[in-house]
Order: C-alpha cells, then structure tokens, then sequence
C-alpha cells in the first residue's frame, strides 16, 4: 500500500517502533548520487526530494522509477549494477552515543528494505561520552567491554532487520558506518585516551580497527563482505558529521551555509564558498530534556510542539504518539520558552518574572501540569549559548556577517520538530528568511547511506576533509564573551 | 540612603542591566557615598545576597553570576582609586584550572568576586599541572588554592587535585595552604571534592568567594 511504503520510507530515520503518527511532518531526505564511471554501480545524479506525510503522494519502491511531488517531476538516473556484485544487500550504520541506527538496502534494486534504531547500551557504562572515554582509559577490561557492547548492538540490529526480510548475514555485501569520533574509537578499541587530552583536540585521531574483519566474521559476514568504517575529521569532530556534510550537499556551489546537528555535544559546520569551518559545541544535555525537571528525549510522551491559545491563553500541545504526555523534549522546550516570553512570564535574560500568571514560587506552569524552574532555565540558557556561540565564532572565522548566510541546516532530532520561528526567536539559530532554514532529519545516516551505494566515495570524502578546518571552541580566544552574550532569549545580533 | 541604593543596585544586577548598575553607582557618588561604603555597603552586601538567592533557589542563572562579578570587579577596581588609604589585603589565592581542563569561565566569576573582597589573587590559567599550583602558591604567600575543573576527568584525574595535595603533604604545607575545588561535576556528586581531597568546594562561583574568605581565616587563625 502506498501510504504505508510512504510511511516507511519517510520514518527510515526515525525509530521505527513508532509508524503511526497522525500529525504532519516535513522530511526532507535529500539523495545525492555521484556520477563515477570506474565503480561496479553507477549512477546519475538525482535531485532533493521533499516529502510530506500530509499529502498523498507515493514513492515507488525503487530508485529507478519516477517519483512525482506535486507538481514536480523528479526523474531519477538510472543504475547499473556490476558484474561482481556479491551479497546484494547493504546495511549502513550511524554509531551515534545515544541511538545506532542501521538501515538495511536492497543494493540491486537502490531500494531501502528496514530500518533500526536502537539505544546505544554503552549507556550502562556512562551516560556522556567523557564518562566512557575515561572508563576506557581507566581499565582495559572496560575497553573491550565497551567496545562488544557497540558491536553487539550493531549485530543485533542487522540481525532484526535480516530476520525480517528472510535474509541471512552472508547475504550482506557491504556495510558503511559512520560515527562520533568518541563511539568509533571505543568500537576500535583504540585511542580513547586521546581525546582526553586537550593537544589532540585539533588532531587526527586513528579509529581503525586492527581486525575488524575477524569480528565481522564471527557474526557470519561474508568474507568478501566489504566493510568500510569512515574515520573521522579530527579531534571529537566525527565521520557523522562528514556524512551528514555528504547528505546535505552543503559544500556544492558557492551559497554560504550553515549545518548544526544538535544533541549534548552540537556539531555545527559552516561552508563559506571555499572553506568548511567545524567544530564541536559542548552546551550539556540539556535539549535532550537531560538534567530539565520537566525534560525528557524525543521519545513517546515527548511534548515536541507548544502553542499559545490566545482566547484561553492557555498552552496547546502536541506529543510524539498521540499520548498523554510524561515530559517535554527539545524542540518543546525551544517552544516553551518562546511562550513564556510572550506570555511576560519570562525576561530575555532568563529571569521569571513575579508579576505574571503562571508563576508560583520560583516556578512556570506549562503544558500538562508540568513546570520549569529557575535551575531549568539557566541549563537552556547555557545549552542555547554555547550553539548560537559556536555558529557566531564560526562566521567571525570565515570573516562572514549573518546576512552572508544562505543556507541552514538543522540536523537530529531538532531536525524532525523545530520551530524555525521559535528557535530563531530565542537566538538558538541564525536570522535568516524562515525558507532557507531547513529540517533535514538525521543527515548522518542519510550521507552513509550515500556513501553506501557509491564505491568511490573516498574521493569525495577527501575532497570533504581538505577543504575542512576544525575550529577549537575551548581554546578560542574570545568564544567566553560571544558565549555570555549569547544567554539572553533573544535573536541573534545581525552582525 | 543606602538601603534604597542596595536595592536598586540588586535589582540591575538581577535584570543583567550593567549600564543601569554603573549609574546607580555613580549616582550614589554624586550623592557623596564614599568610595570605601560604595564597595563594603553596596558591592559586596549585594554580593553576599546573591549567594543568599542562589542557596534559596530563588532568581541566580550563569548570566546574573558573571554580571555580578564582572561589576563587582569594575567598581572595586574604580573605588579602590580613590580610597582614602590603600587597602588592607585580605588574603592571597592562586586559581586556574585543572590539568587537561580548558574552561575558565567559572574561574572569571570566581576572581571578580575575590577581587570585590580585596583578596589578592593570581590567575594561573588554564591546564595547569599540579607542581605549578604549589609553586605559585609559594612564591605568592597564597593561602587557598583554587582549582576549577568542568570535567568529571579532569576533576579525579590523577594530575589534578589529588597531586596538589601529595605535594602539599610531601612540602609539609598543609596547614599553611587550602585547597578549594569548583566546576560543574562538583554540584552532581557533593561528596566528590572530599574523594580528590579537596578542603571545600563551592556550589558556583560567586558563592566560592565566600567559602575562601572563610578558608583564608582558618589559615591566619
């Protein structure tokens, strides 16, 4: 049926346990395929496909059919598979510190058969990466023991998504995975201790793994199988970054953009015309509700979106699965914040004001009974500040104005729910027109999956990676003043 | 007088209005506060209430603390011009921020805030080995050490707190020089200044001022 193949294909980066979603939603899954004549699988480049769950459009099963989009037509090239073509299925891997995600393909026919996300259950061994990096440092037991809970994981996710096409391991050809530095070097097991050191924070960091092949093959991979881990850029910057820079195509042309992955650790990307600034901006868990009374992931319950309703100046919200909701996710809180300004209970500096309703002994009452503090309002601050921080530093690097920028790209799960209208409101996210500002998901599984099907993609991942400088924020001179400045609630200065 | 002065000078602090601070300070100048009551009856009883507010849970986010501190810093070092005799140092205090550690905003607060209390202090900076605590200390007589640390790791590790006190023990000053910690996972785990062997440690930054104005009586005394 076609709404549920729809429903599959836009949910891919999603966790799938979750189908049923009654509420519309913007996906924008963009598909970039380089021309390469020397590789077994080839194909023409395809352009950005937009879908929306509130209308009724259909997308075929395969890459190789047309796909319509309103009024649109997108016609897409052709493939051509290679004689050697072994195990014709492929699993892409995003080794994320919270969830792994895998997505199962159909290499033959381009076409996307399953997809997993799973919690990441190095979490038993330290919430944060910095907890789990030390613990590796600490005891070589710990080491491996982090290191077969990643695999194992994976392992279980390929066999899930296997086991429910029929499929066995050694039909698997290739596997890509991409990750946060931190995630790949404790799959490698090995120098995790590195990134504890603030010398290597610029540096290249080697995330092979001496064998990766024996512990492929104790899964009952083919051993012909391809395995390609992508390494990193440098430092705690990631090959989920690269990927996500991949799926975007946000270095293609001259048009000045700007990318911002958000979680505990925001990796924010900025491509002037010639140059991708990177870095890494640490705000805390804060807008993955950690740490937040009312806070909580993107998860079932989550209240994603608030709204003010203005005759009853109450709050109107809604919730990831339709239910009753148990707590607030980021994108809600990014919402919730912007109501209370308009509301009066809140100042842009982040003082809850005496005077307004809804404001009880050092407290705001929101959606669903649940409330937010002083202490919560400071972590958001915080987490905002050092976001908006990273992107301000990154343009005065590229000697840019905002008004320079064309192009925003939010990525994770900010990049399912944001309000752009919100978030730039608060000075979460640049100034620039509402339209250019754009959702695209989880980008780093989306440029693995790219980097998938496309043998060569080596060339392109270097040419990423030399047109690439890592910024430092920790050792940037002047980061702490644009970091103070940016607390306040309010929209970023246009220059 | 004062009392309508403290208020209005609290209250800019609080809605972060720094230029509003600054003109409550020199309106009451004009009105010929001297110099020594604008910073022991305003700056620093203003000071001491927002440690209050922050112990009460009440109104204290990272933007009030640094405004706090930053102004502080700026009024004592404009008054201290004019007083009518320098000074009296009320303590000593070498700061920076742990091995491995780069963060030094908690550190700025931390010396604002001791700067208003005429403590003298050195600001090591960043990613300082632990020899270097000591030694700075010595050189400047200092009687707490302050070490800020924003990394669980860099909290525990084995070049940070812990080595300061081997050396401490090892030079035979313990009971010369204190040893203070701060920084983020301080507040997870309350217990955790006492597992690195620190003396105390400080809930945020401009309630640390207070604590080394204490740890600096217990050493004199």
């Amino acid at each position: 049926m076609p709404l549920k193949r729809m429903s599959d294909a836009v949910f891919l980066h999603d966790d799938v346990a979750f189908p049923s979603f009654d509420i519309p939603h913007v996906f924008t899954y963009h598909l970039f395929m380089p021309l390469h004549s020397s590789s077994s699988c080839v194909f023409s480049t395809i352009r950005e496909l937009r879908v929306r769950t509130d209308l009724g459009i259909t997308i075929p099963e395969s890459l190789n059919k047309i796909l319509t989009r309103e009024k649109d037509t997108i016609a897409v090239g052709r493939k051509e598979t290679g004689p050697d073509s072994i195990g014709c299925y492929g699993a892409a891997v995003d080794l994320g510190s919270s969830h792994i995600r895998v997505s199962l393909w159909d290499m033959a026919a381009g076409k996307l058969l399953a997809a997993r996300s799973k919690v990441n259950p190095q979490i038993a061994l330290g919430a944060d990466v910095l907890t789990r990096l030390s613990a590796a440092s600490r005891s070589p037991a710990q080491a491996h023991e982090l290191s077969v809970l990643s695999r194992h994981a994976i392992d279980e996710a390929l066999h899930e998504l296997l086991l429910g096409e029929a499929l066995k391991l050694r039909d698997v050809g290739r596997i890509v995975l991409v990750g946060n530095t931190a995630m790949l070097a404790l799959l490698a097991e090995k120098n995790f201790e590195l990134l504890l050191k603030p010398v290597n924070w610029m540096r290249e960091i080697d995330c092979c793994p001496e064998d990766a092949r024996r512990w492929f093959s104790e899964w009952g991979l083919n051993e012909k199988a391809d395995i390609t881990i992508i390494p990193p850029l440098a430092g705690f910057v990631g090959s989920d970054l690269l990927a996500g820079i991949l799926a975007t195509r946000l270095i293609e042309g001259p048009d000045a953009a700007l990318l911002i992955d958000f979680g505990v650790n925001s990796e924010i990307a900025l491509w002037d015309g010639t140059t991708l600034w990177a870095t890494s901006a640490a705000g805390g868990p804060a807008f993955e509700g950690s740490g937040i009374s009312c806070g909580m992931p993107a998860d079932p319950g989550a209240i994603f979106r608030v709204t003010l309703d203005q005759p009853h100046a109450g709050f109107r919200f809604e919730v990831i699965g339709g239910i009753e909701p148990t707590g607030i996710c980021g994108t809600g809180l990014v919402d919730l914040i912007s109501c209370f300004l308009t509301m009066g209970a809140l100042a842009s500096n982040g003082r809850l004001k005496p005077e307004s309703a809804g404001r009880e002994a050092g407290m705001l009452q929101g959606p669903g009974n649940l409330t937010l503090g002083a202490g919560d309002i400071d972590s958001l601050q915080r987490a905002k500040a050092a976001v908006a921080a990273g992107a301000l530093y990154l343009l005065a690097k590229a000697g840019m104005s905002m008004q320079d920028l064309r192009k925003i790209r939010i990525c994770g799960a900010f990049g399912k729910y944001l309000d752009v209208r919100n978030a730039q409101r608060i000075g979460l996210i640049p100034l620039i027109p509402e339209q250019d500002v754009e959702l695209c998901g989880n980008t780093a599984l989306a440029g693995c999956e790219l980097m998938l099907f496309n043998h060569d993609c080596e060339e392109t991942i270097s040419l990423i990676r030399n047109k690439t400088r890592i910024v430092n924020l920790s050792q940037a001179r002047g980061f702490e003043e644009l970091f103070i400045e940016s607390l306040p609630f309010r929209p970023m200065p246009m220059e | 007088m004062l009392e309508d002065i403290i208020a209005a000078y609290n209250e800019a602090i609080f809605d972060t209005d720094r230029d509003r601070a600054l003109k409550v300070v020199h309106d009451a100048e004009l009105r010929g506060v001297s110099p020594e009551d604008i910073v022991f009856r305003v700056v620093l009883p203003a000071m001491d209430l927002m440690v209050k507010s922050i112990s009460e849970n009440l109104d204290a986010n990272l933007a009030q603390h640094f405004m706090t501190a930053q102004i502080a810093d700026t009024v004592t070092a404009e008054m201290i011009a004019k007083f009518k005799k320098a000074p009296e140092v009320r303590g000593r205090v070498v700061i920076g921020t742990a091995s491995g550690d780069l963060h030094s905003l908690g550190k700025r607060i931390v010396i604002g805030c001791l700067k208003a209390r005429m403590i003298d202090v050195r600001d090591l900076g960043v990613n300082v080995p632990p020899e270097r605590f000591v030694d700075e200390a010595v050189k400047h007589h200092a009687e707490v050490i302050g070490i800020s640390a924003m990394m669980v790791h860099t909290a525990r590790g084995e070049n940070g707190c812990l080595r300061v006190r081997e050396l401490l023990k090892e030079r035979g000053l313990e009971n010369k020089i204190r040893i203070i910690a701060g920084g983020a996972p301080f507040r997870f785990d309350r217990e955790l200044y006492k597992a690195i062997r620190a003396d105390a440690w400080a809930e945020d930054a401009v309630t640390a001022g207070k604590v080394i104005v204490e740890l600096i009586q217990e050493v004199r005394s």
